[in-house]
């Protein structure tokens, strides 16, 4: 027997070998500092604060006593207690206090994480669920997080077992999803599709063909250096429609995609899901101001590609640029049965009726696109029948299914005719169906679930399959439904384990769903299996090679979302009035999300110091988001690195336009949003809720006041004054920054200021004034004051250890799924003494956090 | 997937609809023992933008009120509904996600850790449900799917709207062919088979979990039995013929801009579901913040309706906001005039309907939360007045609800954050 008694008294409890622990006593009268300087308030009669020391509830072990003391433990440390106008302790009393407390809570904390586990049980995110049946079937681009739910958030992110709920909804919209999944992972046909490349020549398509419109909504059949009015195409001579003149064919555009003009190669239609290679043959072009001469293009220009699925459901498959001569753009894309292609000539005008005027055109003369054919190589597959279907059925044989009506309503308007869905299903034939039932149920099993398979749960799948076999099904539908009972088994859909360092297989899943956001590959589970994994050089190593991964592009892409609230870049949209040089702006937003994802990347790959993520010497941009920053020379959509200028008032996460459109409405920015925004994600420090039934201080856009002079207001009253005090200053730093992350020294408005001549992308005239100049200097807290958003980031970055702390945190209730504890502090505190060496390098962290205890524990 | 399959799932989840005429249904629930009260029935509306409040809110207060811009196009319906002010949902702040509370009154929507509750029409459709062929029908106008609901289960989960009126409607109102009935069956049959196996899993491991965890295993075994039942609900139903109506399926509108005809659809097939006693709860979310510019007849609109209602003051903006708050008005008047219409053992529909209009938002354009404004119509309640309340400190709105549920004779005291019934509001 082992009797263990912590110093301080509060907390006191002994172990035994064969006992549980538990709490034993509470000495409160003992300890003279909380006599002294707490019961006076603190007690049963009193209870300031709904706190009475003296209470029963503040003993026993449990997470709320635990949390109880840990927040009066941050009270006293943070100075707010005992109150400024009572009996202080010294510091030295303080600081005992303090330390007798904190090893106290600690060691309790660590207790209660040996017996449940730092992390609850929990079930898969519909992140999770998608890229974890994308990789086990080998189907990159199947959609099913959308059957699902959206997911409940706890502590910033859908990763904690207390918020990750399931009712019965969400239990019939798993069976949906994994029928949907199977049946897409089945071969669709016997054979073989065939693959050649089949070429789609702008002037067979129907949908290429807009008239009727103003003149920059049209478009315009070429024949070499030709343009046509689009009415008068009929005129064109046999000659110039013979399939010989194709190279001379194409089709011209002014304006970017958007409705009414909406062109598409709408006579290829994916006929089966699948991966093909796209190739686009096109130019960029200039006209005359009749656009009735043509000239070669004065710029590259911006395609975008989407797909198209009726009714309006477009995906981005990505993007190129078209050069003055005619060049070949190749793209490798997954496509959905029966989507079509949709592209995008970005920078050009997108006009809304009854605005027509094209901010691009000059007396000159305008820009365009000519689109001459794109040329469909697929679907192409690497064996078949393919990888998908081979985990369900192996290669027993195939027969085809009478191919079922298609569906109208996936088909798009005026391409009825031309339907060549060949999307059929197929009947997978068995001869000795009790044999293959149980076969494929072992391999199937032992490929999706993450551990060993026990015989009975092999038993209890298998004799349901066969029962269902025994009931008529046919041997598809019957396998089919066994195989939908595992992957809404509770076995597939949650992570259990038990308290307690992780066993190699669970350190694997827990890895694989921290850097993949989805399951382990054949490499860790070997290891996991052979009982390496945990090995400090070999976690390592695996670390390294998984960020190396593109797979690891799910885990920024989602941790992002998250962390930086980046999943509500679409939420607002700009006001149409206030900012028409952004309405409709697809590419923008686009390239701003982008270029965030990539700049993270960076920080990982080049294990770049912590404080990148307040300020950098370099971006991450392509030709739209250079021109928005005003940067000069950089061509083209890719996004590269950039170096930026020395004074420049870009570099780090703060000042990307993602980061500044989550944290404004698309009408006004708000200093306080953006700096509760700053203070929590970046700082972690997390303001307290603003006072009930206070309605928050809205900017008004009539250009009377700024939202400067009106927090002033709300900022003589002291108890606003507290917290603002905090956030403001990073609000007030960013205020140099519109609603879409465009410098300005005015801010806009729609009543008093100066006009402005323009015309916006979305072809309206600018009608806003440019009214009250911007105040972007201010003070922290403590004192230190900024001229401009560069000096607040120098003032920011000398915090760097409070940034890297709250980058860890952010990580570690990512990657375990579990809230941060009392006694995860020091771990945190090593974690950074370990990676100071690297100046807190964002891969060094990563490696630190996966090796730390609270990584490798349940 | 086969899309019968689809529709079974979303059926078999009380999601959709299904059944017999008022009259035919009146021996089959006098057969059940707890059924002696009379139909009464809720629609609850949410548009998520709310109206301007200048315009819609009255002067005077009690009976005597004078109606305001807004309430002059209901004037006919004036004895048949109360509207209130200086009630809010206490706590349930956030600006644009306190839509998903409207109907559950859950705090700090937008608050890290936040948990929905369960919504008025799930709390309805688990107590009364079982008496039509669907539990509760959940619609929605440009709904932002899988983001925003006004319906949500006891464990906090999003249950999807319905946006296609001709589904819903054919659902309601159309059989399948005996083959496909016949498979609808043999589905829902798997479907329980394949739930029995997973429940059996749950139970083996429940043994070897901590407590905590046991807690997370509880809830998935507790779904699947949920899911059981309801399959086993429909399964019942599908072997009963559906209503007929004398009206044609619905179009359903490619475009989202055809706002007000999609409310209008919906409004028109919730009176069919309660004309045909198919279900007793509906709840509709009008979207507005996830809509386009939207169609309006007396004029073109400049910008999307999310982005009208930041007017920040803008006169254009105001004028446009205040048109479309018209439109509403008139499609409320006409759903009114519409329940009048249909009589039930001699009684009015509307009588027996309670109409819940209303919002999230006090003031769309501040993101304001308080102050909301709420109409409420029929049912059986003493109308015809203004039940004014604090605009610094407001009533709490769950009392409302609590009323409600009474009148639907389900007993309870409390629903959310109620501290007791509506005050001033009266059965009739």
């Amino acid at each position: 027997m082992r009797f263990l008694r912590i110093q301080f008294a509060i907390l006191a409890w002994f172990a035994t070998s064969f006992c549980c622990d538990r709490l034993l006593l509470a000495q409160l009268d003992s300890k003279p500092f909380l006599d002294r300087y707490c019961v006076e308030c603190h007690n049963a009669d009193q209870q300031e604060g709904k706190l009475d020391l003296k209470a029963a509830s503040m003993i026993g072990q449990t997470p709320e006593t635990l949390n109880r003391w840990a927040s009066i433990h941050d009270r006293i440390r943070q100075m707010e207690m005992p109150p400024k106008d009572s009996l202080q302790p010294a510091p030295d009393e303080r600081g005992v206090f303090l330390s007798e407390l904190s090893s106290s809570l600690v060691a309790v904390d660590q207790q209660m994480i040996n017996t449940t586990g730092r992390a609850s049980s929990r079930r898969m995110n519909r992140f999770e669920y998608e890229n974890t049946l994308r990789a086990l079937f080998h189907l990159p681009d199947l959609h099913v997080r959308e059957f699902l739910p959206e997911d409940g958030e706890a502590f910033g992110f859908n990763k904690v077992g207390s918020a990750l709920n399931v009712s019965h909804v969400q239990m019939a919209r798993y069976l949906q999803a994994s029928d949907f999944a199977l049946r897409a992972a089945m071969a669709p046909q016997t054979i073989r599709p065939d693959s050649k490349p089949v070429r789609y020549f702008a002037w067979d398509q129907r949908s290429l063909f807009a008239g009727d419109y103003p003149k920059i909504r049209l478009t315009f059949p070429i024949f070499g250096e030709q343009i046509f009015e689009h009415r008068k195409w009929r005129e064109c001579t046999d000659e110039e429609r013979t399939p010989d003149s194709r190279d001379k064919q194409a089709i011209a555009i002014f304006c970017s995609t958007f409705e009414p003009t909406e062109i598409r190669f709408s006579s290829f239609r994916a006929p089966v899901a699948g991966r093909y290679r796209l190739r686009f043959a096109g130019y960029s072009i200039w006209a005359s101001p009749d656009c009735t001469k043509l000239f070669e293009g004065r710029t590259t220009e911006p395609i975008s590609i989407y797909s198209d699925r009726a009714p309006v459901v477009y995906r981005k498959l990505g993007g190129f640029d078209f050069q003055p001569q005619s060049t070949v753009q190749e793209l490798e894309v997954h496509l959905g049965v029966g989507e079509t292609i949709r592209p995008d000539a970005a920078r050009l005008v997108r006009s809304r009726p009854p605005d027509h005027k094209n901010p691009l055109a000059s007396d000159e003369g305008l820009p365009g696109v000519a689109f001459q054919w794109m040329e469909v190589e697929g679907p192409l597959y690497d064996e078949w029948p393919p990888a998908s279907h081979q985990v369900l059925f192996d290669t027993l044989p195939l027969v085809d299914k009478p191919t079922p009506k298609p569906d109208e309503r996936l088909i798009p308007r005026g391409d009825r005719r031309r339907n060549r869905i060949v999307a059929g299903e197929t009947e997978v034939i068995s001869a000795a169906a009790e044999q293959d039932a149980a076969r494929l149920m072992k391999r199937f099993m032992e490929h999706v679930y993450r551990g060993p398979v026990p015989q009975e749960e092999l038993d209890r799948f298998t004799n349901f399959t066969l029962k269902t076999l025994a009931a008529g099904e046919t041997f598809t539908e019957s396998m089919l439904s066994g195989y939908t009972a595992v992957l809404c088994s509770p076995s597939f859909l949650y992570f259990n384990g038990t308290p307690g360092r992780l066993t190699d297989r669970a350190l694997a899943v827990r890895l694989s769903y921290f850097l993949w956001n989805g399951p382990p590959d054949k490499e860790l589970r070997e290891l996991a299996d052979a009982d390496k994994l945990h090995l400090p050089e070999v976690l390592a190593a695996q670390t390294n090679r998984m960020l190396t991964s593109p797979r690891s592009q799910q885990f920024i892409d989602s941790f992002l979302d998250y962390w930086l609230e980046l999943r509500h870049i679409n939420a607002t949209s700009a006001d149409v009035s206030l900012y028409p040089d952004y309405d409709l702006d697809d590419l923008l937003v686009e390239s701003m999300l982008a270029e965030t994802q990539q700049y993270f990347r960076e920080l990982i790959s080049k294990d770049l110091p912590v404080d990148c993520l307040i300020d950098s010497n370099f971006a991450m941009l392509n030709e739209r988001l250079a021109n928005h920053y005003g940067i000069a020379g950089v061509k083209g959509v890719a996004i590269r690195r950039v170096e930026l200028p020395e004074d420049s008032i870009r570099g780090g996460l703060l000042t990307q336009a993602s980061s500044l459109k989550v944290t404004a409405n698309g009408t006004t920015t708000s200093p306080v949003k953006r700096g509760v925004w700053v203070m929590d994600h970046i700082m972690g420090h997390k303001p307290p809720l603003p006072p009930e039934a206070v309605p928050a201080v809205e900017p008004d856009t009539r250009g009377a006041t700024t939202i400067r002079e009106q927090l002033a207001k709300h900022r003589s009253i002291e108890s606003c004054n507290a917290c603002h005090k905090n956030f403001d200053p990073a609000g007030f730093a960013l205020e140099c920054f519109d609603v879409l992350g465009g410098y300005r020294t005015k801010y806009r408005s729609l009543g008093a200021g100066d006009a402005i001549k323009g015309i916006g992308h979305n072809g309206v005239r600018y009608r806003f004034r440019e009214g009250q100049p911007v105040d972007f200097t201010g003070e922290l807290p403590d004192g230190r004051s900024f001229a401009d958003v560069r000096q607040w980031k120098q003032l920011l970055k000398k915090d760097v250890e409070q940034v890297a702390k709250n980058l860890i945190q952010q990580l570690v209730v990512y990657g375990t799924g579990a809230k941060m504890r009392f006694s995860d502090s020091q771990r945190v505190e090593a974690i950074l003494d370990a990676t100071k060496g690297t100046n807190y390098g964002v891969r060094s962290l990563i490696h630190a956090i996966v090796q730390s205890e609270m990584f490798v524990q349940q | 997937m086969e899309s019968v399959n689809r529709r079974k799932f979303l059926k078999a989840a009380g999601v959709a609809l299904s059944l017999p005429s008022l009259e035919a249904m009146r021996p089959a629930m006098a057969r059940h023992s707890d059924e002696k009260q009379v139909p009464r029935r809720m629609l609850a509306i949410c548009n998520n933008l709310g109206l301007l409040p200048g315009e819609f809110f009255p002067t005077g207060s009690g009976r005597d009120y004078t109606l305001s811009p807004y309430l002059e196009i209901l004037k006919q319906h004036r004895n048949d509904f109360t509207v209130f002010s200086g009630v809010w949902h206490p706590d349930v702040d956030g600006g644009h996600p306190a839509d998903n509370c409207f109907l559950t009154a859950a705090p700090h929507p937008a608050r890290g850790g936040f948990s929905n509750t369960i919504s008025l029409d799930q709390f309805i459709a688990e107590r009364i449900g079982h008496l039509t062929r669907f539990p509760s029908l959940n619609l929605g106008v440009n709904p932002m799917q899988g983001q925003r609901s006004l319906s949500w289960t006891s464990s906090g989960v999003l249950i999807p709207c319905e946006e296609s009126a001709s589904t819903v409607f054919r659902q309601l109102f159309v059989s399948g062919t005996a083959q496909e009935e016949k498979k609808q069956i043999r589905r829902l049959q798997l479907g329980q088979s394949i739930l029995d196996v997973v429940a059996d899993q749950a139970k083996d491991l429940q043994k070897s979990l901590g407590a905590n965890d046991r807690d997370r295993l509880d809830q998935y075994f507790g779904s699947v039995r949920e899911l059981e039942q309801r399959m086993a609900a429909s399964r019942a139903w599908e072997e009963r013929p559906r209503p007929k109506v004398e009206v044609p399926e619905p179009v359903d509108p490619a475009n989202n801009r055809a706002y007000m005809e999609k409310v209008r659809l919906m409004y028109d097939l919730a009176r069919l579901a309660f004309e045909t006693d198919s279900t007793r709860s509906v709840a509709l979310l009008l979207d507005s913040v996830n809509s386009p510019a939207i169609n309006i007849e007396s004029m073109e609109l400049s910008d999307g309706y999310h982005n009208l209602s930041h007017h920040g003051k803008s006169e254009a903006k105001l004028a446009q906001l205040k048109e479309i708050d018209r439109s509403h008005m008139r499609l409320l008047d006409q759903l009114f005039s519409d329940l009048r219409g249909v009589k039930e053992d001699g009684v009015s529909l509307l009588d027996r309907t309670m109409v819940l209009y209303g919002s999230n938002l006090g003031d769309a354009d501040r993101h304001v939360t308080t102050n909301l404004p709420i109409l409420f119509a029929g049912g059986g309640f003493r109308h015809g007045q203004h039940l004014e309340f604090d605009r610094v400190h407001n009533y709490p709105l769950p009392n409302l609800f609590v009323s409600m549920l009474q009148r639907m004779g389900i007993e309870v005291d409390r629903f959310a954050s109620s501290t007791g019934t509506m005050r001033g509001l009266e059965m009739a």
